[in-house]
């Protein structure tokens, strides 16, 4: 990729082995992006600038605007290297557009960590769909897919170190009239039964789980109920 | 004691020691010019691993059918190998939840062997301040309400748990008057003999020094 006549995109979120129209979005560029997303290292936020500095470049030039990285070296004088300069930020935005207005389901890793922020910070659907319109915002189904798949993920995953014999759960009740932006609006499982009603007093419990991390990985053996009184 | 084979294995707890050690390690706190009210502040390392299951829908902690549904959706997933296969299994809940738990254990031991229920630490927390609430209200704390002008907030009696953050705060705020106005009045080699200040003060029975209420407030 990166020709002189299109837009370059990060390796990872392209595979040249693909049919030209499902190059960007496939199996193994989503895998990229989960792991991307819960490895902690952010440094592809700038990625689409990065690998295209002639763009880049081109468009400071354009602006008349300053060299975009000296605030980072500014920034790491001040012992915070990963803060990135507004300056930079607007630029990776720009460039980040300019890559979905290529194609749109180039997994531009601004983009999506953007779209999961809105998220989380529940950005009216309203106003989410003009930034989507605008190529700033992957769609808001996509984005609760992308999530869903992750948090499944996580929840079916092991930590290497975690007790296969004791567990640790907390459970409490909560009681919420229903909306429909709730996700226990709709009961799956239960075919016939009519979604419940907005406004609906529903009533939860929820559970959660703590993996018991145990020193160097080695377990306490027990039998079941070895805890129990006698 | 009763015959309930639960009650049974209730050990009679000598809280005097254990009230005695944390009157001294606050009021030496104090002494030092450490804030006893601070939380502590430290570097957990990295995230916390929680992880989500299934909501448990249509169903609440106050009847027993429905905390056994609770054991019962926890025994299928993390027990019975659904998820995972844990011989024993830490279980948090809230007063109701702790409560029926352990009757439900007491009855059908062989099925809930692998479950512990725990205290959930806010509920115990929220419990505590509102016991000692109803013990201190009427003889102490409600003069210093008055006197503060937080009737609203702070009342004799308030069944909404939500409020309990306001109860919190002020017996926090309450604590570490009485500490305060203790170390101004004593010195510590007075403070380090609880037992002869409450003797010393036995027959004041006047506003501020109910040193009982102190002994107890001071030392959660």
């Amino acid at each position: 990729m990166g020709s002189a006549t299109s837009l370059a995109v990060p390796s990872w979120q392209v595979d040249g082995s693909r049919e030209p129209h499902l190059q960007f979005a496939n199996d193994a560029t989503r895998s990229a992006l989960k792991e991307r997303l819960l490895s902690g290292d952010y440094s592809d936020l700038t990625a689409a600038g990065e690998v295209n500095p002639q763009l880049k470049a081109a468009i400071v030039a354009l602006i008349g605007a300053r060299d975009t990285e000296s605030t980072d070296e500014d920034a790491a004088e001040n012992e915070q290297p990963s803060v990135i300069s507004k300056r930079r930020a607007g630029l990776e935005l720009i460039v980040t557009i300019a890559t979905r207005l290529r194609n749109q389901n180039i997994y531009n890793f601004l983009a999506v960590v953007l779209s999961v922020l809105a998220l989380g910070s529940r950005v009216p659907l309203q106003f989410w769909g003009i930034l989507t319109m605008m190529g700033v915002l992957f769609s808001d189904r996509w984005t609760r897919d992308l999530v869903k798949e992750i948090g499944d993920e996580v929840a079916a995953s092991r930590h290497p170190h975690a007790s296969v014999n004791i567990g640790f759960g907390v459970t409490d009740n909560k009681a919420y009239l229903t909306k429909v932006t709730y996700i226990n609006a709709h009961v799956e499982g239960l075919i016939d039964a009519p979604p419940r009603a907005n406004g609906q007093f529903l009533y939860t419990v929820n559970n959660l789980q703590v993996p018991v991390i145990m020193p160097h990985g080695i377990d306490l053996e027990m039998e079941r109920g070895a805890l129990s009184s006698p | 004691m009763a015959s309930s084979g639960i009650v049974e294995q209730i050990v009679l707890f000598d809280a005097v020691p254990f009230l005695t050690g944390h009157w001294l390690h606050f009021m030496t706190l104090h002494n030092s010019g450490f804030v006893i009210l601070d939380h502590p502040d430290y570097d957990p390392g990295g995230a916390t691993l929680l992880i989500y299951d299934p909501a448990i829908l249509d169903t609440s902690t106050a009847a027993y059918i429905e905390v056994e549904r609770i054991l019962n959706t926890t025994q299928t997933l993390h027990i019975d190998g659904a998820k995972n296969c844990f011989k024993v299994m830490f279980l948090l809940g809230d007063q109701q939840t702790f409560d029926r738990m352990n009757v439900l254990i007491s009855w059908k031991p062989q099925q809930y062997s692998w479950a512990i229920p725990v205290n959930g630490d806010f509920h115990f927390a929220a419990h505590t301040v509102m016991c000692n609430h109803d013990l201190y209200f009427l003889p102490f704390s409600s003069w210093v309400v008055t006197k503060m002008g937080m009737e609203k907030v702070v009342k004799e009696t308030d069944d909404n748990i939500a409020n309990f953050k306001q109860y919190d705060h002020f017996y926090l705020l309450l604590t570490l008057a009485i500490v305060t106005l203790l170390n101004s009045v004593f010195d510590m080699a007075q403070l380090n003999f609880p037992e002869s200040i409450a003797e010393f003060v036995r027959g004041n029975q006047g506003e501020f020094c109910y040193i009982c209420v102190a002994f107890s407030l001071t030392s959660p």
